[in-house]
């Protein structure tokens, strides 16, 4: 999105209705282009008012044709909007230092990075005067992220996608939380989790942020798209074994549990699909990613 | 107010055109970009060393239309830094070394202790 689009989405989100919106991962797309036979796209997205996709993630999401034709048929359920991170300066008001945090942050699972930030783009100068944007933000993607030759010949970014989404997302928490409800980001992908809630860590105590109103962002992981669908009825008791047996592996899922006492456990560990069957069934749990 | 004003003080108006800069999360680069100002005619304004009071009334207008104040909200810029409140926890016992309390000035100071330790756990 450039130029005029960028600003159209701007007075879209300041419209003070309360969007739903859903942004997506490159795992997630995948994992939708799998089971599109068993739920179809609009079962899933007609209920956001707005899909989007960073550009550094409709890279990845171009690798493969499938995935690309499903995002490109999403259009039919709902705005899909594909966003260049140089955009994400409009839409933060050019808010440029409060950007850098957001950046900064949302890379602070990876050490490596955060040196690379503040010995590369910070240089030692106070926030406000960093170069512009555009350039660091250049620096950051060429020469920050660890690369990687796919064998399409196309240089894959490590964490590029997880980072951009992270950020995007709290873009619309902090800066649009007056019009927008639900922000939740689909992906399995566990640095997209963790990233996202590092930063909130840190947003909360960091006096720029933590007295701000914002919106909550939350997950669909593959698992908790699995376990709605079954309570909606969408993947009948018949075919989830098979369902399971073809899309889904072990995975470490993090969910709450209500006790005996009403008392709420929360629990973070590795789920093979014999046991997810059996919270499937459990109607007191809840699954977080 | 009049921009003269401004003027004859530019460079405190310098210090306030920083200090915006910094507490609403721009960088001198993006202010510059939303201002419509070169950014080396800006860091001549907030180094307060614009000689033309030409040149410094048309970029103080661009200042104050961007971000909607006026002459005197500019002049009396109060930086958030300065409005913060700041809570300073303190507790301090001058008794000599090896002075005994009896128990109840003892049992008092427990309390006093805990509660500046409850302020300090819970305050933020």
């Amino acid at each position: 999105m450039k130029g005029e689009s960028i600003n159209d989405l701007k007075k879209y989100l300041s419209t003070g209705r309360s969007l739903k919106i859903c942004i997506l991962d490159n795992n997630s797309v995948e994992f939708l282009t799998w089971v599109r036979k068993s739920v179809s796209p609009e079962k899933i997205f007609s209920q956001y008012d707005m899909i989007l996709i960073p550009k550094w993630v409709w890279v990845e999401v171009c690798d493969s044709d499938n995935r690309k034709s499903y995002i490109n048929d999403l259009k039919h359920c709902s705005k899909v909007q594909i966003i260049d991170e140089v955009d994400y300066l409009t839409l933060v008001d050019y808010k440029e230092a409060e950007l850098y945090y957001l950046f900064l942050y949302c890379c602070y699972n990876v050490s490596r990075l955060v040196s690379f930030i503040k010995k590369n783009i910070l240089k030692n100068r106070p926030v406000e005067d960093l170069d512009p944007y555009e350039e660091w933000l250049s620096v950051f993607y060429e020469e920050g992220l660890d690369q990687k030759k796919l064998s399409n010949g196309r240089i894959q970014r490590k964490n590029a996608g997880e980072i951009s989404i992270s950020v995007l997302s709290y873009i619309f928490s902090y800066y649009y939380s007056g019009s927008i409800d639900i922000i939740t980001i689909f992906s399995s992908d566990r640095d997209t989790y963790e990233f996202v809630s590092k930063a909130k860590e840190i947003l909360y105590k960091d006096e720029r942020f933590k007295d701000r109103s914002n919106t909550s962002i939350t997950f669909k992981s593959n698992d908790l798209l699995i376990y709605e669908w079954t309570r909606l009825g969408y993947i009948d008791e018949q075919n989830i074994h098979t369902f399971l047996d073809s899309y889904r592996q072990t995975r470490r899922i993090k969910f709450t549990r209500k006790k005996q006492d009403n008392s709420i456990e929360e629990q973070d560990k590795l789920i093979d699909n014999a046991a997810f069957l059996e919270m499937l069934k459990d109607s007191t749990i809840y699954l977080i990613f | 107010m009049s921009i003269e004003l401004l003027f004859e003080n530019r460079k405190l108006i310098g210090e306030n055109i920083l200090n915006i800069i910094k507490d609403n999360g721009y960088t001198k680069s993006s202010f510059s970009r939303i201002t419509d100002i070169s950014r080396p005619t800006l860091n001549e304004l907030i180094k307060g060393e614009v000689n033309s009071l030409a040149t410094f009334k048309t970029h103080i207008q661009k200042i104050l239309e961007s971000q909607n104040m006026n002459e005197e909200q500019l002049l009396n810029y109060v930086p958030k830094s300065k409005t913060k409140k700041e809570l300073i926890f303190a507790l301090s016992d001058n008794a000599p070394e090896n002075h005994a309390l009896n128990p109840n000035a003892q049992e008092m100071f427990g309390i006093l202790e805990d509660i500046v330790h409850m302020c300090e756990l819970y305050y933020n």
